[in-house]
């Protein structure tokens, strides 16, 4: 078995089984009582997260094992499924509605959410496309294609909507293509351009622009819009450097919302204290460190894009997850990936880590 | 050129590589400042909103009557609060909660919205209404244990044992004299709680426990008290007076046995009553006695010899003047015994005894029959009633004591004084608490009589004892008092009230009063009637001797006091006057078609009390003469002998009651 692993990051590896299977211990943790009230079952969020992690190990091995360069013929396929899941999102008797967004695909047993698929379909379809023509994205002529993909995926999703996506899949795209060679003038102009809209997208929705008030001032209304962060406060702070330990924690009592998705650190941080909450911290730096690597030493520029964007994706998803529960960013409603509950997540970041490894076992020019 | 591009962008790659250094600099350090750095400021805040204090309220004792019924016991309720902060839907909630409360919808979701933590939404519900609340399984509304305050026999010796408010706190009667005592200790339990409310007893939980109170039971005995109470209403209907007080005391002990007022409340239901029905006026109130002053000032010369028996008093023919002030006789009279004196109740005849006496004398009799100063009693609100020191009696002051006038008492302290006169001269500490009992119903601390002084001898007492015999005795003033069967020694009281406008006394307002005790030469009860501002007759002798009679028959009928005196017949003169205000009231006995009874050669016969109510049964027994023991409360289910068996003097007479279903 281990031969079979000879020549992957096991780094990558190893970070991603710990974190998956950390986070399926913390989603029970976090959920249990929450679930026996609500589905008179303790273990509804566990059962389900398990087989969501197992699922995903064994399409991260499948990919593991698959030639990275079959994603460059399937980079425009995927793309168009991806953009044809993303409206029918919005065909009724598919799509599903929660909580005013409808951001899922009713699958049977699952329900699927093509939010998730469309960053992975975007690195690809972007690493396909700067593989062949890098040098054309030194003019703002060769930077349109992508421009137009990436306008037509947020336009999509600001429909349902989910705003926190589009931004992680804006960044994604701009540090691929600075990555790539486009000149800072651009990026600057292409900021400032979008600035405007991204104000407008903002203040034209009431509960955005109550987040950005909540975020710079949680205190002005603690039971209310600044509800969220000072729970989340409070877990970290009554986590003190070991914390309360696993399963103690208090603020899962219903006082953190979302506690087993998007708030899940907040209960690592009570349950674990500081050494858990920087010992995750770190986890996801190393993640992403070793995954710059394999960008590095790649062995062509296909992989490079490839993994690098993927690099980017989980690092900018793990940051932005982190900085909203510690109240460094306004509300999201982002996954901590591997960690939070949620299958197409889960799913589709393991696929994503599986094709990185494969990029790691074909490497050159390694120190 | 593609190298070149290749390391180019190695190294833009590399510097977005440094871009995340950094934010995991900023990830640490921000974990560094909230879980270290403020640690002491948001855990103190979490466990803040974590911990819950629950007041344990105790569960208040009980007050229990002699007969060991229950006057007063605590139900424990729900109380159903909501936390609108967890509350989803208020709107919703407030429309679901409506119907089952009776509470408007539009006045639940005020409620709800007004406040974000803790509002109440109704106290103490029923446990039907609580159960259909949980049915409804709402996030956001709980409930907690309240105990409400029940009165099982409502009216029955409501201005003895009082009542509690919302907060059980005793307001009157012996229910705030006994608060402490009853009330026992609240605790407290600090628990930790979800965002919900709810409790969450995962960790070690603070909690001092709440001990309930004791309970009492008093020397007032439900059947005698509601024979006070039923009599003194009839007697103040019949004379459509504005009110009464009665009160029945053991004179060898002080304990009181029954004080009644009217018109009386029901504890139950106090919001409906009107503030002055609530007071226990036979003790927060006094009036001016009258001629029942006539006995202490007696007893008072007997005891210092400066009259004797045998004295005779010119009573000049019903005017005398006296200090510049005429005083009058209701009829004239020429010479008159002191005995005649009391009996025809002789204003004149006791002023020219008063002088004999003289005030310093007279004074400190009545200081030490009890007048002028509070009793101490176990009841809260307790007036001393006004006595002006000797030093300020002037001109015809000591004339008018004499015969009660320019004095005012307290009705437990005429009966308190009476009951001195009836068991040999010693005025008793009169109470109402017979013991204190723990929760299991032990004996904690039990209450026995007290003797606060002796008065008179004990030759004394029998001499005006035989005086006050006279009182009811034919030709007396207070003949309707008179019990077939029994000796009653006793005195009228007439007075003419104060006018708060003119500063002298009202011509048309009038206190009547009858007090005495009965067996005169054993007693066993000493009994006061006081009836205010009758209209029919002023006279004491009229309007309260017959309920005087009429307490004291039931009440030796219920005791089973043996007759000491041949009994007279049914149609005697005594029977015939007595009865009147007593029929005054509807007899709705159900087994009215009992064939009619009386005395026969095989004695009398048992009736047939069953399904009766007490008062039924009480009445009935009055109707035939029968003197039958009643054993608990309720209706009747059970009775011994079988009706229609003739009773011998061996047979136990006892009828069971129990509370209907």
């Amino acid at each position: 078995m281990f031969k079979r692993l000879e020549g992957y990051d096991l780094v990558i590896l190893t970070m991603v089984v710990a974190l998956t299977c950390f986070g399926v211990v913390m989603v029970y943790s976090a959920s249990s009582i929450m679930a026996a009230k609500r589905f008179h079952d303790s273990f509804f969020f566990l059962k389900r997260q398990g087989l969501y992690a197992t699922l995903g190990f064994g399409l991260m091995y499948a990919t593991m094992r698959t030639d990275y360069h079959v994603w460059k013929k399937a980079a425009v396929p995927i793309l168009l499924v991806c953009l044809l899941s993303l409206v029918l999102v919005f065909v009724p008797g598919v799509g599903g509605n929660v909580k005013g967004a409808t951001r899922w695909i009713r699958l049977p047993g699952f329900n699927f959410q093509p939010a998730e698929l469309a960053k992975l379909a975007l690195i690809i379809f972007m690493a396909y496309s700067l593989d062949r023509k890098q040098e054309q994205i030194r003019w703002f002529k060769g930077l349109v294609p992508y421009m137009i993909v990436l306008l037509l995926m947020i336009g999509l999703l600001m429909i349902q909507p989910d705003m926190g996506s589009s931004m992680t899949l804006a960044g994604v795209a701009m540090v691929m293509l600075f990555a790539a060679g486009m000149r800072v003038s651009h990026v600057i102009s292409i900021l400032m351009f979008s600035a405007p809209f991204v104000y407008y997208a903002i203040r034209h929705k009431e509960y955005r622009w109550r987040r950005i008030m909540s975020f710079l001032n949680p205190w002005a209304d603690p039971s209310n819009t600044g509800f969220q962060i000072i729970q989340s406060w409070l877990a970290f702070g009554t986590g003190g450097v070991g914390g309360q330990g696993l399963g103690e924690g208090k603020q899962k009592l219903f006082y953190l919302p979302e506690a087993h998705t998007d708030f899940i650190l907040s209960v690592i941080g009570e349950e674990l204290g500081f050494i858990g909450t920087v010992t995750v911290a770190a986890m996801f730096f190393l993640l992403v460190h070793r995954s710059i690597r394999v960008a590095i030493h790649a062995e062509d520029n296909f992989g490079r894009f490839l993994a690098f964007g993927i690099a980017v994706l989980l690092g900018v998803e793990a940051f932005v997850n982190i900085a909203v529960v510690m109240g460094l960013l306004p509300t999201k409603g982002l996954a901590l990936p591997f960690i939070s509950y949620g299958g197409s997540s889960l799913i589709l970041s393991l696929v994503a880590v599986g094709i990185l490894l494969n990029i790691s076992s074909r490497m050159r020019g390694v120190p | 050129m593609r190298d070149e591009r290749e390391k180019w962008t190695r190294l833009r790659i590399r510097a977005i590589g440094v871009v995340f250094v950094l934010l995991l600099t900023v990830t640490v350090a921000r974990a560094f400042y909230l879980q270290i750095y403020e640690q002491e400021r948001f855990s103190s805040l979490a466990e803040k909103q974590h911990l819950k204090v629950v007041q344990l309220t105790p569960s208040r004792g009980a007050i229990y009557d002699a007969t060991n019924s229950a006057l007063a016991v605590s139900v424990e309720m729900d109380s159903l609060y909501a936390e609108p902060r967890n509350i989803e839907d208020i709107p919703a909630t407030a429309a679901q909660l409506s119907p089952i409360l009776g509470i408007p919808r539009e006045q639940l979701e005020k409620k709800m919205q007004g406040s974000k933590g803790f509002v109440w939404l109704q106290r103490r519900l029923t446990p039907e209404v609580a159960a259909a609340v949980r049915k409804l399984e709402i996030d956001g509304l709980a409930f907690v244990k309240e105990p409400k305050r029940f009165y099982p026999n409502a009216e029955i010796g409501s201005h003895v044992v009082g009542f509690t408010g919302l907060d059980p706190e005793g307001l009157e009667g012996v229910e705030k004299k006994l608060d402490s005592i009853l009330l026992g200790n609240t605790g407290y339990m600090v628990t930790e709680r979800d965002a919900l409310g709810r409790d969450i007893g995962t960790r070690g939980v603070m909690k001092q426990d709440a001990s309930s109170g004791q309970s009492v039971a008093l020397t007032i005995d439900k059947n005698i008290q509601y024979i006070t109470e039923k009599e003194l209403a009839a007697a103040v209907e019949s004379s459509r007076a504005k009110g009464g007080i009665a009160i029945v005391m053991e004179p060898g002990s002080g304990k009181i046995l029954a004080m009644a007022n009217y018109p009386t409340f029901n504890p139950n239901a106090v919001a409906k009553a009107s503030p002055a029905a609530l007071r226990n006026k036979a003790i927060t109130d006094s009036f001016e006695p009258g001629s029942t002053m006539k006995v202490f000032l007696i007893a008072a010369a007997l005891e210092e010899k400066v009259v004797s028996p045998q004295d005779w008093f010119n009573c000049e023919n019903g005017v005398y003047t006296i200090g510049g002030r005429t005083i009058h006789d209701t009829h004239k009279y020429g010479r008159l015994s002191v005995g005649d004196i009391l009996k025809y109740s002789s204003n004149i005849g006791s002023a020219k005894i008063g002088s004999r006496l003289g005030p310093e004398r007279l004074y400190s009799y009545l200081r030490n029959f009890g007048f002028g100063a509070r009793s101490n009693v176990d009841l809260p609100g307790e007036v001393s009633g006004y006595m002006r020191n000797k030093s300020q009696w002037y001109g015809v002051d000591l004339a008018t004591i004499s015969f009660g006038q320019g004095i005012s008492v307290s009705s437990l302290q005429l009966v308190t004084a009476i009951s001195a006169v009836a068991n040999g001269g010693n005025l008793m500490q009169p109470y109402v608490v017979e013991k204190i009992l723990d929760d299991k119903g032990n004996t904690v601390k039990q209450f026995t009589p007290v003797s606060r002084q002796r008065v008179i001898s004990a030759e004394t007492a029998k001499a005006v004892a035989k005086m006050m015999e006279g009182v009811a005795a034919e030709g007396g003033t207070g003949t309707s008092a008179s019990v077939d069967g029994f000796k009653v020694a006793g005195k009228t009281g007439t007075a003419q009230k104060a006018d708060p406008v003119t500063r002298g006394y009202s011509i048309d307002k009038r206190t009547a009063s009858f007090v005495g005790f009965v067996p005169a030469e054993q007693p066993k009860l000493a009994i006061l009637v006081v009836v205010d501002e009758p209209k029919t007759s002023p006279y004491g002798g009229v309007v309260a001797a017959p309920a005087f009679s009429a307490i004291a028959k039931q009440s030796l009928c219920y005791l089973r006091v043996s007759p000491t005196q041949p009994l007279k017949s049914k149609s005697g003169v005594v029977e015939g006057k007595k009865s009147e205000p007593a029929k005054a009231e509807a007899i709705d006995v159900a087994a009215e078609e009992v064939p009619q009874e009386s005395v026969s050669a095989g004695g009398i016969v048992m009736a047939n009390f069953h399904g009766l109510s007490m008062r039924q049964a009480l009445q009935l027994m009055e109707k035939r003469g029968l003197n039958v023991r009643l054993i608990g409360s309720g209706r009747v289910v059970e009775q011994n002998p079988p009706p229609g068996r003739a009773i011998s003097p061996a047979d136990q007479v006892w009828v069971r009651l129990a509370p209907s279903a």
